[in-house]
């Protein structure tokens, strides 16, 4: 994929979509790959959390507050370039934790520029990030 | 990303509009029809109507008809049809943005923004039982005499709105108009009102009484046809000046109640404390948000004393940095203007400033956008604007800024004070002292301190003085409760 242009509040939102419809593809995907009870049920619930995610994000999207919209700058597009294509059961579970790694950073990252806008945006975002912080974590910490 | 970030269109053509009058959408009576084009891609996406004076009166009619069943509806189940309308609006918003987006220019953030207030306008007027509520007081006339207030309803009241803002200026205006137990006309601005069809589609759907809400496109001799009807009672509106003026006397010459708001020339001023980069920031979103294609916009900039060169810089440096293109692509920070015609209006001022004497630090009259064919002007800086040159007078309607330096803040506020235009100011700063005397001093409706869209949320005042607004009592707010209802006072005495 080529670097997000990250320019405006709704290009932050349309990139955060597009990253949660990749993250959803990638963990359904990944449930038929992976062995094992435990990381099948992790994966499974890693592809909900996103779905629900996207919800949030479109509800986050229409509280837009026009009086303070301005220019986003100091983001760059080349720290949240994801890989989520589909992965053979070797190297799966570490492209999951790469997508939450990268999920986590845009989010967190993000978050601060989103306050100045929106706070039910920069609200989100933080939670979106520490999620995924944590989700890498357990990606990485469980059973194969 | 381009096309990968390029949101769809909710439909590429949206017919001939149609009246929804008497709760019934119809073919209006009208001769003649003009196309509406996208103003990013110059194609036609519908055909607008011009309604006549006797497609006018039918609505009046109508409008008429179903008042006196509605002004008996109690306030709260007049309030439980906009709570419908409110939700459905919700269901819709993407829809209505995208419209907004494709018809007016705006880009989708600016859109959805839009379509938020038009929203938080309904959500206000859902209120009403306690926003309509009269005061009494006991023995108030004297011993034994109680005395109290009413406020009651008029008839039918009519909106005009401006192209800017096809979606919310009228819902500055009906949602309380209605809620308070008027009727309404609805008379959207020709050049882009497909969003308006829309929302009366959602209207119907809401369920409001035939007759209660109507809409009824058309340009001039709608307009006048709706200022000379006997039987409207009072007129909103939203535009230019010139316009606001003319309707407040023609409307006022017929009896009616008349709110109209006018054009702007908004003074951004930026003292040495001020936290330049912050305000940079907020300034190019006052400026260039909506192509500058707002009332509420920044088209003025004063650097007061040592601030004024890295003002200028960084200033010209944003604004080139803003990336145009169709609204709809959502990487892009600023849309085309309405019309051929507005550009060309648009690059006279900007050929004037020259003439003038203007120093063109960022000229937008050579912008080109990949594989549009709309009607885009670039972000403009002119430097070293006197405030006799007509760039810094009149107003522009168009992403063009004027820098100016001043000495001090005494010479701004007498630079503000001797505009004929009072719609909004704004000051960044780090003193109270200086916001504060700026707030008190300065003759413009809507003060911004620290802030350049200094737009009133739905429970205030949309304000603006002197030839930006005509009339006594805003849109929006308890402004609004109050232009929509006549008081009725009540002495009581039982014998």
């Amino acid at each position: 994929m080529d670097p997000p242009e990250l320019t405006n509040f709704g290009s932050l939102v349309r990139f955060a979509l597009s990253l949660e419809d990749a993250a959803v593809s990638f963990f359904e995907g990944l449930a038929t790959v992976v062995m094992g009870e435990e990381l099948q049920g992790l994966v499974r619930e890693l592809a909900d959390q996103h779905r629900q995610r996207r919800k949030v994000l479109e509800q986050t999207r229409a509280r837009v507050n026009e009086m303070i919209l301005e220019p986003i700058s100091g983001l760059d597009g080349g720290r949240y370039v994801f890989d989520a294509g589909p992965a053979d059961r070797t190297e799966a579970t570490a492209r999951g934790v790469s997508l939450e790694e990268t999920a986590a950073r845009f989010y967190s990252e993000s978050a601060t520029v989103a306050k100045a806008l929106l706070a039910e945006a920069a609200r989100a975002f933080r939670k979106f990030g520490e999620d995924s912080a944590r989700n890498a974590v357990r990606l990485r910490m469980a059973p194969r | 990303m381009g096309e990968a970030t390029l949101l769809p269109e909710v439909k590429a053509h949206y017919g001939d509009l149609q009246n929804y009058v008497g709760g019934e959408w119809r073919t209006p009576r009208a001769t003649e029809w003009l196309e509406d084009t996208n103003p990013a891609t110059g194609q036609g996406i519908g055909r607008v109507p011009l309604s006549t004076k006797d497609d006018v009166d039918e609505a009046v009619q109508a409008a008429l008809a179903a008042w006196e069943e509605w002004r008996e509806t109690p306030p709260l189940s007049r309030a439980r049809y906009l709570f419908t309308l409110r939700d459905l609006m919700e269901q819709r918003f993407e829809d209505l943005s995208r419209v907004i987006a494709q018809d007016n220019g705006k880009t989708i953030d600016e859109a959805r923004g839009e379509v938020r207030r038009a929203i938080e306008n309904v959500e206000t007027a859902c209120g009403i039982p306690s926003l309509m509520m009269g005061y009494s007081l006991e023995d108030g006339a004297a011993a034994g005499i109680d005395e109290e207030v009413l406020y009651q309803p008029l008839g039918v009241f009519a909106g005009i709105s401006p192209f800017n803002f096809p979606a919310m200026v009228q819902f500055w205006f009906w949602p309380y108009a209605v809620a308070t137990g008027n009727v309404w006309i609805s008379k959207p601005s020709e050049q882009d009102p497909i969003v308006q069809t829309l929302i009366f589609e959602l209207i119907e759907k809401a369920g409001f009484p035939p007759g209660v809400v109507n809409l009824v496109n058309g340009a001039k001799d709608t307009v006048n046809a709706i200022l000379d009807h006997p039987d409207v009672k009072g007129v909103s509106f939203v535009g230019s000046s010139a316009v606001a003026k003319l309707i407040y006397s023609r409307a006022a010459a017929s009896g009616k109640r008349v709110q109209a708001g006018g054009g702007a020339k908004n003074v951004l001023v930026v003292m040495p404390d001020a936290k330049l980069d912050k305000a940079i920031s907020n300034m190019i979103s006052s400026c260039y948000g909506c192509a500058g294609e707002r009332c509420l916009a920044g088209s003025v900039v004063v650097g007061v004393g040592d601030v004024h060169v890295p003002l200028r810089e960084k200033f010209t440096d944003a604004a080139s940095r803003l990336k145009v293109g169709y609204g709809l692509d959502e990487t892009v920070q600023m849309g085309p203007v309405i019309s051929r015609t507005h550009q060309q209006r648009v690059f006279g001022f900007i050929d004037k400033g020259e003439e003038e004497g203007a120093d063109v630090a960022l000229d937008g009259r050579e912008v080109k956008v990949s594989g549009y064919n709309g009607y885009f002007v670039g972000p403009t800086v002119l430097d070293g604007v006197t405030p006799d040159m007509t760039v810094a007078k009149e107003e522009i309607f168009g992403p063009v800024v004027s820098l100016f330096e001043a000495d001090g803040l005494d010479d701004v506020i007498d630079l503000i004070n001797r505009s004929p235009y009072g719609n909004a100011a704004s000051i960044y700063t780090s003193s109270g002292k200086a916001a504060r005397e700026f707030r008190y001093r300065v003759r413009a409706g809507n003060i911004g301190i620290n802030l350049g869209v200094a737009a009133p949320m739905a429970y205030f005042p949309f304000s603006g003085m002197k030839n930006s607004f005509f009339g006594d009592l805003h849109p929006q707010g308890r402004d609004a409760i109050r232009f929509f209802t006549e008081s009725k006072v009540v002495i009581t005495r039982w014998l």
